[in-house]
């Protein structure tokens, strides 16, 4: 059976099935990636219910305007991933690839600040070691950002991919747009695990 | 030997080798549970208090490490090798792949030896070691286990890269093991933490740091060598045919209507070490 067939088979009343956008692997990654996030989320709660002056004392230290700034970067990138893919499908592959190299910038932009806000804990005296919230700030948001920094590579194997489109061609499922959707796939989860970071520990409440 | 024959035996170690995958899992995870170590004890609990209750389970730790050392190490070997020389044979005929995971699966076997001898030797000395060696010879044992994590890792993301190559047969593993793999080795990285903190879920005891890569390794384990079992059924008189195979992803120009000869030519010619 033709590969496209077997994705968008025609059903009973006419109209063909939507494909799986980008390939089931890369869901069942997300799925199970996010399954330990939400582990951690879990035991993140639970020590919060424990110990909640504590947490809400140490969630003082924590300057919310960078949380706001990693939010707005993380969006606006994941936005232009969007547009890329979008882009993408129509045959732009020139303005895909400058989006996607948008993209890349913003999250780039997300990983120094990130840098200069963990210098700044640093030289405060605080650490992973300083108490339990502290524990998790750091453990969970440097997964994160190890979860972004594989993000950029992944970009720019996107850009790669982008560039090797035929151009001024729609395409929809070969294998370099299948690509191209896994990579925006990922680097959309990397947002989504951000958000609830973002509400976690830079947000007072 | 006859050319019929090699191939023959050839064919039956590979299906050997992948249920040797299931039988890691199955001997080692077993006799790991059978030490009683598990749940394992924090890294905060008082030398003494630790010392007595490995005393009491001195002859499970014997007896479950024989187990592990007898059966489970053995299979984590020859499973690795199945797993590389498959790898290269359906998936990508990289040398170099190959001998990462080969490699690699000897580091982990050898590691294993290392832990299973040293829980035997620390239980065979429990009742007079002092309490404080006696912990320092537990967080050994966990160490071992938990912190030399880059090389699976490593291995976990080529076996995944191979599989996601546009060499890869199809008929063998399918696309959506590569995505296993890739989240089995990143779930490695945890063990780091494990060397900072004495107790929570970032110690050598945590939810994170030893239940989650720890359960995700066998979990991939199995994953991976019930996948080589069961794709047994798509490769005919050792020549990798994928007639009822779909393929995940559609090619870069055209439509896909089947293996070609020349995709058999190109599997065949990788097989060669």
């Amino acid at each position: 059976m033709v590969a496209s067939e077997a994705i968008s088979r025609p059903t009973a009343v006419g109209t063909a099935m939507r494909r799986v956008p980008g390939e089931p692997g890369i869901w069942i990654f997300v799925l199970l990636d996010m399954t330990i996030f939400a582990e951690m989320f879990g035991i993140f709660a639970w020590y919060r219910a424990e110990n909640s002056e504590l947490f809400r004392a140490s969630q003082g230290a924590v300057n919310p305007l960078y949380g706001l700034i990693y939010t707005l970067l993380l969006l606006s990138s994941s936005w232009c991933v969007v547009m890329a893919v979008s882009a993408a499908r129509k045959g732009s592959t020139a303005l895909s690839s400058e989006f996607v190299l948008w993209g890349l910038g913003f999250g780039a932009a997300f990983a120094v600040i990130k840098f200069f806000e963990y210098a700044g804990k640093f030289s405060a005296g605080i650490t992973p070691l300083t108490n339990e919230f502290f524990m998790f700030y750091f453990v969970m948001t440097v997964v994160h950002l190890l979860h972004a920094s594989v993000g950029l590579g992944v970009l720019l194997y996107m850009r790669k991919q982008i560039l090797a489109l035929p151009q001024r061609a729609p395409v929809d499922s070969s294998r370099g747009m299948r690509m191209i959707e896994v990579s925006a796939i990922y680097w959309h989860m990397v947002d989504l695990l951000w958000i609830v970071l973002f509400a976690l520990f830079y947000l007072k409440g | 030997m006859r050319p019929d024959e090699n191939l023959g035996l050839d064919r039956r170690l590979e299906q050997l080798g992948a249920w040797s995958g299931i039988a890691w899992v199955v001997i080692c995870g077993g006799g790991f549970g059978a030490t009683g170590l598990l749940p394992v004890w924090a890294a905060s609990t008082k030398p003494a208090a630790l010392a007595a209750h490995l005393s009491d389970i001195k002859y499970q730790i014997l007896i479950g490490m024989a187990v592990v050392l007898f059966g489970g190490v053995t299979f984590l070997m020859t499973w690795s090798l199945t797993m590389g020389y498959q790898i290269k044979k359906y998936a990508n005929p990289s040398p170099l792949v190959f001998y990462v995971i080969v490699f690699v699966g000897l580091i982990g076997a050898i590691d294993g030896m290392i832990e299973g001898v040293i829980a035997s030797a620390m239980a065979f000395r429990v009742d007079t070691l002092p309490p404080d060696t006696t912990q320092l010879i537990f967080d050994l044992i966990w160490f071992l286990f938990l912190i030399p994590w880059a090389p699976f890792m490593l291995c976990q993301l080529l076996a995944g890269f191979a599989i996601l190559s546009e060499q890869n047969t199809g008929v063998m593993f399918p696309r959506w093991l590569a995505y296993v793999s890739f989240w089995a080795g990143a779930l490695e990285v945890f063990c780091t933490s494990s060397v900072f903190y004495y107790h929570g879920p970032f110690s050598y005891n945590g939810l994170v740091t030893f239940w989650v890569p720890g359960a995700s390794y066998f979990i991939w384990v199995l994953v991976f060598a019930v996948v080589q079992v069961r794709g047994w059924k798509n490769v005919k008189d050792g020549v990798p045919t994928s007639a009822d195979v779909e393929p995940d992803v559609a090619p870069a120009v055209g439509p896909r209507v089947g293996r070609t000869d020349a995709d058999r030519v190109r599997v065949e010619a990788s097989v060669g070490i």
